[in-house]
């Protein structure tokens, strides 16, 4: 019985990589065993009585193990599928070279789509829906940040005071005032934990 | 009276956003609740910047530290807006992505979400049945093409058997619910129960029921 179907799934669940490579070598594998459980099917009914409990318990066999190959085959794209979505809202737009070298040219057409469906549906709500991903809490008013990179003068409290960011200071200032130097990796939030 | 009507969108807002992430089943879109939000923390947010701008005109200390401060209030309940609208358009497409199929073969609920998830809806699916077509389901036999095989169970659905916390709104009386064997509850006002969401399902539509 051929098991590329459970290696198939087996590499998803085992693997350390966020995606492994898309292994199109067991993928045929798994397509090769439905053809020729689809090919044993064809030749029973031709050739046999279907309704002797021989050779339905066959054809049974033979029905089931086609659908299961059938649930390895989505089971392993859903789930690969599923990750590429989820890069898409951690990631941006574009994948990072080492994830989309492991895509099939069917799941780097995928991602693309996916993103710009994703972005077509902000456009039309006229929202951005990336950001906000917790709750903001009491503390995330103010924080207290580490100047990793020179940044020099940025205006805070709507434009009232001047902070000198230098490298290596620490600051306490409000999130919106310091967010995208944040995100850019010139600020570290400092917390507690 | 202008601020009991924005406490009362607030917290019909918050119930929607509550009912969502908690259920497995999409709610019908509040479009006029949406709206209203949306509204709001635009208007909030011209106050905070008007605010700022005077702020930073000004020379003087003394009404500028309570003019920040009521700025810093509003600038927090302005992004606790923004995260709750975010996450409750986030979970709808979300759960849009989970039953695709559910949800187009079911015109109830499908006309029940925004003309633009609809939108999103039709374009979620052609794309991922172009992808499993391309990917594998074309190179297997004929039977076995179909992408929302029922039999096969492939079409997903939302699993309403999850137990939910509630808290009932109004005096319900005696109710009949049907498991292994009928039981009765006697729903009061205010009481809360830890209940199988198929039971109470009819009573959040018709909101006697609230989500917790």
């Amino acid at each position: 019985m051929d098991k590329s179907g459970v290696q198939l799934v087996k590499e998803l669940v085992e693997t350390s990589y966020i995606l492994p490579n898309y292994n199109t070598h067991l993928i045929e594998k798994v397509e090769q065993a439905v053809d020729k459980s689809k090919k044993e099917l064809d030749l029973i009914i031709e050739e046999e009585d279907p309704k002797s409990p021989q050779i339905s318990s066959a054809l049974l066999y033979h029905h089931f193990a086609m659908r299961r190959n059938k649930r390895y085959l989505c089971v392993y794209h859903n789930e690969r599928m599923n990750t590429l979505k989820r890069l898409r809202w951690q990631h941006g737009s574009t994948l990072p070279s080492e994830i989309s070298e492991n895509c099939s040219n069917n799941e780097q057409n995928f991602f693309k789509n996916y993103s710009q469906l994703l972005t077509g549906y902000m456009m039309n709500i006229e929202l951005d829906l990336h950001g906000y991903f917790t709750p903001p809490t009491v503390n995330d008013l103010f924080i207290e940040v580490r100047v990793l990179t020179d940044i020099g003068d940025i205006y805070t409290n709507g434009e009232r005071d001047i902070v000198n960011l230098k490298k290596g200071t620490t600051h306490f200032l409000k999130r919106v005032d310091v967010e995208q130097y944040i995100k850019n990796g010139q600020l570290e939030h400092i917390t507690n934990n | 009276m202008e601020t009991t009507n924005n406490i009362t969108v607030l917290s019909s807002f918050i119930q929607a956003w509550t009912n969502e992430k908690n259920s497995p089943e999409i709610f019908p879109y509040e479009t006029d609740l949406i709206t209203e939000i949306r509204n709001h923390i635009n208007t909030q947010q011209q106050i905070i910047d008007k605010n700022l701008e005077q702020i930073k005109e000004e020379e003087t200390n003394n009404n500028d530290s309570q003019l920040m401060f009521l700025t810093n209030i509003m600038l927090m309940e302005v992004e606790r807006l923004n995260y709750l609208l975010r996450s409750y358009l986030r979970m709808r497409l979300d759960k849009i992505e989970k039953y695709p199929v559910y949800i187009l073969k079911n015109q109830q609920v499908r006309e029940s979400l925004s003309k633009e998830e609809q939108q999103f809806l039709a374009g979620y699916f052609k794309l991922f049945e172009k992808h499993m077509k391309n990917s594998f389901l074309e190179k297997l036999p004929k039977p076995l093409q179909k992408i929302d095989d029922e039999e096969e169970g492939m079409v997903a659905k939302p699993d309403v058997n999850n137990y939910v916390a509630c808290k009932i709104n109004e005096d319900l009386g005696e109710v009949q619910f049907l498991e292994a064997d009928t039981f009765n509850l006697t729903l009061k006002k205010d009481d809360s129960y830890i209940i199988n969401y198929d039971h109470i399902k009819p009573f959040i539509q018709s909101n006697k029921v609230s989500l917790i």
